[in-house]
């Protein structure tokens, strides 16, 4: 991992900073999975098809009620209508001081752009805040992992789980009326 | 045990891709007519699922147009009040199942998200929806329990949860519609391959999917919709998180996985994998197998534009037509967009069966799994329209006499990425590196990697080492290989050894080739290597 940060601008609370850096992400399936480096920056894999824009991200834990700095950075921006948006985990607050808007921000093209949010989760668990990029026509949504105090993960499940007789596991879903 | 013997699944009308409309499912069991005494009881009826198609343009999903299709060649089983089942058969092209049974008891209607058969002339089948974050539990869809004193229609419906605004209810239907692009995906391969036997292929649904990583199966941080044969085992993960990416009704994300799938059962797929943009100049194997996925999803669904929702509500979409060919800037053997759209069109124009032949040439070639290699062996398939793929090849800028691009002229912008291989008259000679391709620093464009042939047998040593690189960070190169011996069978070179990369190898008599990079390398540097075989 190559990391040459040279701060480009700082404008009320949103920061834009341009780096080299060597990839450290491939999908599950990709062949070759050496071990890189751990660095502070998790990088997202992508969605095949999807809007090329590269995400990584920087969060630190996180306590109920406090605001925490998380920061997203964005990279392989090469069209002219790249845009990001992201969206709070439920009853969270998510702030940021971007002119123009607390929900977005357009990525300017050959550039790394990296944007700092100021969070405050509201319970104790694992949130997820959503980022959406869109760039030539393509969309990509991703999620970035919130670890707040246990950090627990609290799953939904569908029907009803059960252990038939023979020991296998299934998923019990209702029929529906129309 | 009071059950006769369970029936063959009802007849009943409807086509592969244009599937009859169901009849209105009762909400419970309807009565029919006394059998005889003595005379066992029927059970029937049919089993749907609520699709949703997308709507027009980039619009989402489409909640409103969403109609109630038949659930095919799924597993029906009837089960009693221990949940012991007591009879088991096959959904039909229509959904319609049908059981007997001899004495009137409490029972359960259940269709199992699975198309499974074993020992069929048609091949065997082993395709089921879980839930890895349950367990890998199998969905199952079932009746309320009910006890039939008549012959009884029951139909059963999974919903798909959505009030009109909202997800409230239970999202049944995402494991079935999963399952019909399943259906449609083997029943295509069918169409080419009739008794083909394909192994066991594991789809892995939850509500909890989410694009999130690193990945973790029972969190349901999958990353992203994906199909893995890691470990030997071959499983599709996909998306399911409401409001954020759930991809159980874009059919084209499933289908596109499940060619990964195809191609790894019946085939052989080189590609190195990792992320890749619109327009990217690819590896040529990478290149190749994102282009079979997406071309191969149109074949699959006979519709050639693909989807994919995510968003708020479902509601962001965009779409890609497998149909039309590359823009002008963006065609060669390293594009995705020209590989999806050869590969439709050769389905289109020549047919799927000599298609499905030349991806089955794949595991026995010595050239690597690329649109050359696919040309080469399309027109053994179809000796008859030698001509035409050339030209259909020609309108990508693709022109080549082999499986191995010799005669190509499209370099691409990248002089070094030809001639396509090179070939090995001296060890060690020295190849050259370049990332200037790769903006995004993915490591798998067109120049990062590199194939050299060579000839030799028996006991060899294969050797890569650094000359040069014009880069300081990292300090040192870290060269790796693919070697693909003249048989067809590949073994990884790939260790963190700093400037260098050492493979002992026993060869078949023949040319083989390795396909090498440094995975070091960064955006716009470069690194030389001296490849010896001794």
């Amino acid at each position: 991992m190559i990391r040459i940060p040279t701060l480009l601008l700082l404008s009320a609370g949103i920061c834009i900073s341009s780096q080299a850096q060597a990839s450290t992400e491939t999908p599950p399936a990709a062949r070759h999975a050496k071990a890189k480096a751990k660095t502070a920056w998790v990088h997202v894999a992508s969605k095949h098809n999807g809007s090329g824009v590269r995400l990584a991200y920087s969060v630190p834990s996180m306590q109920p009620g406090r605001t925490s700095t998380v920061q997203l950075q964005f990279s392989g921006v090469q069209g002219d209508d790249a845009r990001v948006e992201w969206r709070a985990p439920e009853g969270a607050s998510v702030t940021s001081a971007v002119a123009g808007s607390s929900t977005g921000v357009a990525l300017p093209r050959g550039q790394v752009t990296t944007l700092t949010l100021d969070v405050t989760p509201a319970a104790d668990g694992m949130a997820y805040l959503d980022v959406f990029t869109t760039q030539n026509g393509r969309g990509s949504a991703q999620s970035v992992p919130l670890k707040v105090g246990s950090g627990k993960v609290f799953l939904k499940r569908e029907g009803t789980l059960q252990t038939m007789p023979s020991g296998e596991a299934v998923i019990s879903l209702p029929s529906s009326p129309k | 045990m009071s059950l006769v013997a369970s029936l063959a699944a009802c007849g009943g009308g409807g086509g592969d891709s244009t599937p009859a409309p169901a009849p209105a499912p009762a909400p419970g069991p309807a009565p029919g007519p006394a059998p005889a005494p003595g005379t066992a009881l029927t059970i029937s009826g049919t089993a749907t699922f609520a699709s949703v198609p997308p709507g027009a343009g980039n619009t989402g999903l489409n909640y409103a147009g969403a109609v109630d299709k038949p659930i095919r060649g799924a597993t029906a089983q009837l089960i009693d009040a221990g949940n012991t089942v007591l009879a088991t058969t096959t959904t039909d092209a229509s959904g319609n199942y049908g059981f007997s049974l001899a004495t009137s008891q409490a029972v359960t209607v259940r269709v199992r998200a699975e198309i499974k058969r074993t020992g069929s002339a048609n091949g065997d089948r082993d395709f089921t929806i879980r839930d890895n974050t349950s367990g890998d539990a199998v969905y199952v869809l079932d009746s309320a329990a009910f006890t039939p004193t008549t012959n009884t229609t029951q139909n059963l419906r999974a919903a798909s949860g959505w009030n009109g605004t909202s997800y409230t209810g239970t999202r049944a239907a995402g494991p079935f519609a999963i399952l019909d692009v399943v259906y449609d995906a083997q029943a295509k391969i069918a169409t080419a391959a009739p008794t083909v036997n394909l192994p066991m292929l594991k789809l892995f649904w939850s509500i909890n999917n989410r694009p999130v990583s690193p990945f973790n199966a029972t969190t349901g941080a999958i990353t992203t919709s994906f199909f893995t044969s890691a470990g030997g085992s071959r499983a599709l993960y996909i998306l399911g998180t409401a409001n954020t990416d759930t991809d159980e009704y874009d059919t084209h994300v499933v289908a596109h996985e499940f060619g990964h799938y195809i191609q790894s059962a019946v085939s052989r797929d080189d590609s190195p994998g990792g992320s890749h943009g619109s327009g990217d100049r690819l590896d040529l194997r990478l290149a190749f197998s994102e282009g079979w996925g997406n071309g191969w999803s149109g074949i699959a669904l006979n519709d050639p534009r693909y989807v994919d929702s995510f968003g708020t509500n479902q509601s962001q979409s965009f779409s890609i037509n497998v149909n039309l060919p590359a823009t002008s800037t963006d065609r060669g053997a390293y594009s995705e967009t020209a590989s999806q759209y050869l590969i439709y069109s050769s389905s289109q124009t020549f047919g799927f069966t000599p298609v499905y032949g030349a991806l089955t040439r794949f595991p026995s070639s010595p050239a690597y799994t690329t649109l050359y290699n696919f040309a080469d062996a399309l027109k053994v398939t179809s000796p008859t329209s030698v001509t035409a793929i050339t030209s259909l090849w020609a309108t990508q800028s693709i022109v080549a006499s082999d499986a191995f691009g010799s005669g190509e002229t499209n370099d691409g912008g990248v002089p070094t990425s030809l001639p396509v291989y090179k070939t090995l008259s001296a060890s060690p000679t020295t190849y050259c590196l370049t990332g200037v391709t790769d903006a995004r620093s993915d490591g798998n464009k067109l120049g990062e990697y590199m194939y050299v042939r060579f000839t030799a047998s028996g006991a060899r040593v294969l050797m890569l080492s650094k000359v040069s690189a014009t880069y300081a960070t990292p300090t040192t190169t870290d060269p790796d290989f693919v070697l693909l011996r003249s048989d067809g069978v590949s073994v990884n070179a790939s260790s963190s050894v700093a400037d260098s990369e050492t493979l002992n190898a026993t060869l078949p008599t023949g040319t083989h080739a390795i396909a090498f990079q440094d995975y070091n390398l960064p955006k716009n540097q470069g690194s030389c290597f001296a490849f010896t075989v001794n």
